[in-house]
């Protein structure tokens, strides 16, 4: 709700000068003197602007509109962005190229456009700093498929950092190390290797042995043992290993159609 | 040297298969062929010749990496063109210092800030590359350029500058065909309007 006190706006001036303003603000309008004023200065300017002399052209304008005008088809319409672009490309339609001749204001548009176009075409392309290509390819990951791309890997992430060749020289020493001591240790003990070996067998196979039976043992203690070992019965293992075969056949052809890359009509219509 | 000569001869998609494999040599010549583009596409938007560097270098980076999973129903420079404008434009949106440019950033609305933020051509005391960077882009059609939204600017420079179709464009941007078009239409026309008042 406006309030009734508020000076009239110009939407309500305008009402005012058409007669048709509504009450409330008919009443704010004849006890306000700023607003009185406003309305009265409005009205003089209609007023004045009501009563301006109409000026007669020249008896030649009908004759320069007419030579302008085509009889019998309308104006065509200027060129769009769309045309000046195809104009630029040297693909606009003929009727369009007939306006544009006929047309100085289009022609102008025209040849800005193309100024602009070749501008744009000529500004001239920058070089990054010397080295750019390096500082690149020492970043990026080339996958390792041949001796030469293994030593570029091992030549710039390791060769290129004092860091790593310390490391990698002190885990070859190590290494090296360790394997030349086994080396001369099993040279110099060669009775002692020889004697350790049918020692060794034996345990491993008394150490076995003793496992099995262990196992064993503590099966046939459980409770459920003697019914189970009852029940399987040789016609009985065929049918449940033949259904385990199924089953295992089944989930991997489910498995190889749930991991299948999509066809190319799909993947394009992936997002 | 003669493996240069026959990767220079071979298609985009070619030197990608042959990077694909693991030659180094393959790397080195999609760098070359597109570190000039790619580095003037970055340093027009972002207009800092070290940040230009350092996004041209995480675009190529980026894009070597990922090389295996490049779609070679694609162009090999649409795809990189996009990869350098996301890395621009990201950077733009972190920073929102985007549009400084000579004449001061677009949003100074009073002379102070105007002064504050526009680069001052031939300060003394300017480094050498701070000067070549002002000479570089301190042209009238770069000035203009450099006014223009980011959006405008990367449309209009991939259109104009590395001649993309738009539906190249709208593709790479994941823009609507019709919104590029009205993006480049307005980015010229607002050239027009710069350069019309302006002299080199």
């Amino acid at each position: 709700m406006r309030d009734e006190a508020a000076h009239l706006t110009a939407d309500e001036l305008d009402l005012w000068l058409d007669g048709r303003l509504p009450e409330p603000r008919t009443s704010h309008l004849e006890t306000c003197q700023s607003c009185q004023t406003a309305a009265e200065e409005t009205r003089d300017i209609v007023l004045q602007l009501s009563t301006l002399p109409r000026i007669a052209p020249e008896r030649s304008l009908a004759d320069l509109v007419m030579a302008r005008v085509a009889l019998g088809r309308t104006a065509a319409p200027h060129l769009t962005p769309e045309d000046l672009d195809q104009w630029v490309d040297g693909l606009l339609p003929a009727p369009r190229e007939a306006h544009l001749r006929d047309c100085p204001e289009c022609q102008v548009l025209a040849d800005a456009e193309r100024v602009l176009v070749l501008r744009l075409q000529q500004v001239p392309l920058f070089n990054p700093a010397p080295g750019f290509s390096e500082r690149v390819m020492n970043r990026v990951d080339i996958p390792v498929t041949s001796l030469a791309g293994a030593w570029r890997f091992w030549r710039t992430r390791v060769f290129a950092n004092p860091v790593s060749v310390g490391a990698a020289a002190g885990a070859a020493v190590l290494l090296g190390g360790s394997l030349a001591a086994s080396a001369a240790w099993a040279a110099a003990h060669q009775d002692t290797i020889v004697g350790v070996t049918p020692w060794l067998i034996d345990q491993g196979q008394h150490l076995w042995q003793q496992g099995v039976a262990t196992a064993s043992g503590l099966l046939q203690q459980q409770s459920w043992y003697a019914p189970v070992r009852a029940a399987l019965t040789p016609a009985r293992i065929a049918v449940v290993g033949t259904a385990v075969l199924a089953l295992y056949g089944v989930g991997v052809v489910a498995m190889r159609r749930l991991l299948a890359l999509p066809p190319a009509q799909v993947s394009r219509a992936l997002p | 040297m003669t493996e240069r000569v026959d990767l220079a001869s071979q298609t985009d998609q070619e030197i990608v298969a042959l990077a694909r494999e693991g030659r180094e040599a393959a790397y080195r010549e999609l760098i070359r062929r597109y570190e000039r583009p790619v580095f003037s596409l970055i340093l027009r938007m972002v207009r800092d010749r070290q940040l230009a560097e350092d996004l041209s270098q995480e675009t190529f980076i980026k894009a070597l990496n990922a090389i295996g999973s490049y779609r070679p129903e694609f162009k090999f420079s649409s795809w990189i063109f996009k990869i350098a404008n996301n890395a621009a434009i990201d950077h733009l949106r972190r920073r929102e210092v985007d549009t400084l440019s000579l004449d001061g950033a677009p949003n100074a609305t009073s002379q102070d800030d105007i002064e504050a933020t526009a680069l001052q051509v031939g300060d003394k005391g300017e480094t050498p590359l701070a000067e070549l960077e002002a000479r570089e882009l301190g042209t009238a059609i770069e000035r203009a350029i450099g006014q223009l939204r980011p959006e405008y600017r990367s449309c209009i420079l991939l259109r104009h500058v590395e001649g993309l179709a738009y539906e190249e464009i709208a593709q790479l941007l994941d823009l609507p065909l019709g919104t590029v078009k009205t993006y480049i239409h307005r980015a010229r026309h607002e050239l027009r309007g710069m350069l019309a008042g302006l002299r080199d």
